[in-house]
């Protein structure tokens, strides 16, 4: 009986490497392997639309949408799809990049007989290696706010352990409500906004615990949205020391006036929504600035986006569209004298 | 009258963390300076049209805005129109002078006395 073949995708747009390739891997395979081709990322995501593949291999230099960005693309669609990565460019930083966007391997591109064999030997091993008994899995670029969502929908208890180097948090969710956080000195709605501020660190998930007091009793999206909106609002970023509970001034005592927030998820899906008037249509304009700040980063190279800020002659604005999450939150001056 | 073109522009790429920076006139003809290779004036006059497009993003906000910032991991574009019809443009790295002057930046662009 034929052992199960492996399909794998080869990703170039340099043609001859890809039927070089193609040639020398279904030889040392001995017909193991299935290949395909593609020299585009658009022929390859056709490829991928069969939900075949099992492995691809991706050059990262490509015209229009480089090996790294497709394979960030490729990681959110296929989960299970294993993904290589080639380049003639092994920096520090391109290898960080290719991790970050969820290659398992980045592999530096070679033209040699000897070379391609090597690279054989190291897809053959990504392509049988599996996971021990039971279930093991890696989430990637998960954020902090993507777990507590996570635990929260599926109505789950647990705690999320949270630390970087100078903060050690906790947040407490039962039965798919957060009911309390601590980080620091703060409790509470503070402390989660704290947590959820921090720029970097690491979480862990471990089983719920009840906490000695119940801080928080609010639905968990209004908290989340809430949270995001004061964290949006430009509250101090707690990644420096430990503070004192006193400088993490409540957002009502900032010199604003907040007129219009909407929270959605990266869907579209409402989360939050406090004075806008047409939720569904600035919902489309904050994916249009998401398309507009795509297109300038093709043309400088800047990055991830962030936010857009909009100063008005009184008053500002910031956006913020991630693939995850949308965000608008409107400010005003407070007028003098009133209460904020 | 100050040329702009040639007198404030210049001026403003010399400044520590501006990768570039450009101004349209009214009448669309272009003006890039650059001070980093990662954005030749090619890619600023590129940029600049398509902030120029962009506007269509404000074009229903009421006041207008008077400059809008798009910030990314590694830098910051600011756009700054005037009601005459000039643009200007700058791109700046993050936490630098630059980055820092923005906003006084803007401010001095929206008063020049400029021609057509």
């Amino acid at each position: 009986m034929k052992e199960t073949q492996h399909n794998v995708l080869f990703v170039d747009d340099d043609r001859e490497f890809l039927e070089a390739l193609s040639d020398m891997f279904n030889a040392l395979s001995g017909g193991a392997w299935k290949i395909q081709t593609a020299g585009s990322p658009d022929a390859a995501a056709e490829i991928l639309k069969a939900g075949e593949i099992k492995l691809m291999v991706v050059d990262v230099n490509m015209p229009v949408l480089d090996g790294i960005q497709f394979t960030g693309m490729m990681r959110k669609r296929y989960p299970a799809l294993k993904v290589a990565l080639l380049t003639s460019d092994v920096s520090d930083e391109k290898r960080s990049a290719a991790l970050e966007a969820g290659a398992e391997l980045f592999i530096e591109k070679t033209h040699s007989p000897e070379g391609m064999k090597a690279v054989f030997t190291m897809l053959g091993e990504l392509l049988n290696w599996a996971p021990q008994d039971g279930f093991q899995g890696m989430l990637h670029s998960v954020s902090l706010q993507d777990v507590i969502q996570m635990e929260c929908v599926g109505y789950n208890s647990s705690v999320i352990e949270i630390c970087n180097e100078h903060v050690l948090g906790r947040i407490y969710i039962e039965d798919g409500q957060i009911i309390h956080a601590a980080g620091g000195e703060l409790m509470g709605e503070r402390a989660l906004q704290k947590l959820l501020s921090l720029p970097g660190g690491s979480f862990e998930l471990v089983p719920f615990e009840a906490p000695q007091q119940r801080t928080m009793n609010a639905p968990w999206e209004l908290l989340i949205a809430e949270t995001t909106r004061k964290v949006e609002l430009g509250m101090p970023r707690m990644d420096g020391p430990e503070v004192d509970a006193a400088t993490m001034a409540p957002v009502t005592e900032a010199a604003q006036n907040i007129t219009e927030t909407l929270v959605c998820t990266g869907t579209g899906a409402p989360l939050y929504d406090a004075g806008c008037a047409e939720a569904q249509s600035r919902m489309h304009w904050l994916m249009a600035v998401a398309q507009q700040a795509a297109i300038f980063n093709q043309t400088c190279s800047l990055g991830h986006f962030d936010r857009l800020d909009i100063q008005y002659p009184e008053g500002r604005a910031v956006a913020q569209a991630r693939e995850d999450r949308l965000v608008y939150v409107r400010m005003m001056p407070a007028k003098k004298g009133s209460a904020v | 009258m100050k040329d702009p073109v040639k007198e404030w522009l210049p001026q403003r790429v010399t400044q520590m963390g501006v990768l570039a920076c450009g101004l349209r006139r009214p009448n669309g003809k272009l003006h890039s300076q650059c001070a980093d290779a990662s954005c030749p004036p090619a890619a600023m006059d590129n940029l600049l049209r398509q902030l120029d497009g962009s506007r269509t993003l404000f074009s229903g906000e009421t006041p207008a805005p008077k400059w809008v910032t798009f910030t990314y991991e590694h830098g910051q574009i600011r756009f700054v129109t005037r009601p005459d019809g000039w643009y200007f443009a700058v791109v700046v790295r993050p936490e630098t002078e630059a980055a820092a002057e923005l906003d006084s930046l803007s401010v001095e662009f929206l008063s020049l006395q400029l021609g057509k």
